[in-house]
């Protein structure tokens, strides 16, 4: 169930672009990368634009008349998905004042499914975090060349 | 911005500014006895590179020098940004300690606090004996790099010096670094993008092999001021030594032959073939290898999408945040056209498909 807030991302976490009608996005801290297709692109478009989860539902219902509960349900479960995903987050702050600024389409067009594609294949590179020791002489302490290395103090 | 989030900012930006300093302190303690500067250009940009102890340089420089122009006695030249780089086992100069704390230190090394507005740090500690720090102020176009021991420097970091901090003293709006191989000629070059096993450098060596030059393999700049160009840095190339055997000719130019289980043999291409390396190409187009096994390599147009995804993500995840590197990217595969290239078993057909896309390109620009 969506509630009537808007989202948040984390502009030093979350990077994304939209090309050609896909949305790629990239996650810094996990390494996790995603694909948006179908209509995924527009449902994220109007999240950056700050609407609330409930709005971003009437709205594309708006966009695409016919089967409401279709487009309601699928909505819901991408937003849901990128919530899951820590792509965005529920801001604190109530609803945006502008509504919809987002271009829709004219005439309506048929509803496409909103695809996300998860890539996890690049998680590798932020995996290797070693860590920290704090030694007794203070952080950081080099060691000596040769010196193993001093265990956890 | 709102008053009430100014005053933690400029604290945070004070932190920042004492450490530099007392990093620039420690440099000049460290280079007392010595310093031996670099003076590269990449882009039309000046990096110089300074070294406080000769072990230190000799270490690094090789994969760099390629980029060295030389000193003209009695001139002063300017340069565009400067690089101080020092370790403590030749010099004895100890880093200053940190006034972060170890978790502020997260994904990748950005150190929290410290790497964002005006300085840039990176910390890395592999637990294994490789121990850096490299912090850059972006007003001054300064930085400092610290090793604890120049002799226990990783494989990677000796391949690809100082990748972070050229990366931060070149990339500008229209100009940024990318996990990517370049090779062309005189009709330009192709950028090969694609995550580790694509067949990134197998192809980038074939075509050194088969006449063309090599711009890079696995970092180069690019530039999209004007017509999109791609520019090298470091003379070496980074392969498994299982691979080696495809490219028999390189064995008298691997630095070394010691290597651990996960580390690649580092080749030095400068030397392989002096006449073969090219700093500066127009770039016209973005081909992502994959390993097909097909009799004969394919080329096919692919999405920007696809490009993009075989760009970005590697590029994004391996260099330190710029937060508008993935735009830069997309920008770069709007103006170039872009295609997969389905590898054979056969290593002469990928460079002859691209030497064959080089002629159709050149011909259209």
């Amino acid at each position: 169930m969506l509630r009537a807030k808007n989202f948040h991302v984390d502009p030093g976490r979350v990077v994304h672009e939209t090309i050609d009608d896909e949305t790629i996005i990239i996650d810094l801290d996990t390494g996790i990368y995603y694909s948006l297709r179908g209509s995924a692109p527009t449902i994220w478009a109007l999240v950056m634009q700050g609407c609330p989860g409930t709005q971003i539902v009437e709205e594309m219902q708006r966009r695409h008349p016919g089967d409401a509960r279709k487009v309601s349900d699928a909505t819901t479960e991408l937003i849901m998905r990128l919530l899951e995903e820590g792509l965005i987050a529920y801001s604190g702050r109530g609803a945006h004042p502008e509504g919809v600024t987002e271009h829709s389409p004219d005439p309506p067009e048929a509803f496409s499914e909103p695809l996300l594609e998860k890539y996890d294949d690049m998680e590798y590179f932020l995996l290797l975090d070693p860590i920290h020791e704090v030694e007794e002489g203070g952080w950081p302490s080099a060691r000596a060349a040769g010196a193993p290395p001093a265990t956890a103090g | 911005m709102p008053a009430q989030l100014a005053h933690p900012l400029r604290r945070l930006d004070s932190r920042a500014r004492r450490y530099f300093a007392a990093l620039e302190q420690a440099y000049g303690a460290a280079a007392s006895e010595a310093d031996r500067a670099l003076d590269l250009v990449i882009a039309d940009q000046r990096l110089r590179v300074h070294f406080a102890s000769s072990e230190l340089f000799e270490e690094l420089a090789p994969a760099i020098d390629r980029l060295q122009v030389p000193e003209t006695p009695g001139v002063l030249v300017h340069a565009d940004s400067r690089l101080h780089v020092w370790d403590t086992a030749s010099t004895g100069v100890r880093v200053p300690p940190f006034p972060w704390s170890p978790d502020q230190v997260g994904p990748g090394g950005s150190v929290i606090g410290y790497d964002e507005q005006r300085f840039r740090t990176l910390y890395r500690d592999d637990g294994a004996g490789f121990h850096s720090l490299a912090m850059y102020d972006t007003a001054r176009r300064v930085g400092y790099l610290w090793f604890a021991d120049h002799a226990r420097i990783d494989w990677y970091e000796r391949a690809e010096p100082l990748r972070s901090a050229i990366h931060w003293s070149l990339a500008a709006d229209r100009r940024f670094l990318a996990h990517a191989s370049a090779v062309g000629d005189e009709r330009g070059a192709v950028l090969l993008a694609g995550r580790g096993g694509a067949g990134k450098t197998t192809t980038t060596l074939a075509s050194l092999a088969a006449g063309l030059r090599f711009v890079g393999d696995n970092y180069v700049l690019l530039s999209l001021e004007n017509q999109p160009e791609v520019h090298g840095l470091y003379g070496t190339a980074k392969l498994w030594p299982e691979t080696l055997a495809l490219f028999p000719n390189l064995s008298p130019y691997v630095r070394t032959f010691d290597v651990q289980p996960g580390e690649k043999l580092v080749v030095d291409v400068g030397r392989y073939r002096p006449d073969g390396l090219a700093s500066r190409l127009p770039l016209r187009a973005v081909v992502a290898p994959t390993v097909a096994g097909r009799k004969d390599a394919l080329l096919r147009r692919c999405s920007r999408v696809d490009a993009l995804l075989a760009l970005a993500p590697t590029t994004v995840l391996q260099l330190p945040r710029t937060g508008r590197g993935l735009g830069r990217m997309a920008d770069l595969v709007k103006a170039v056209p872009t295609y997969t290239l389905e590898l054979a078993d056969d290593l002469s057909s990928g460079p002859a498909a691209i030497s064959e896309l080089l002629d159709e390109l050149a011909g259209t620009s």
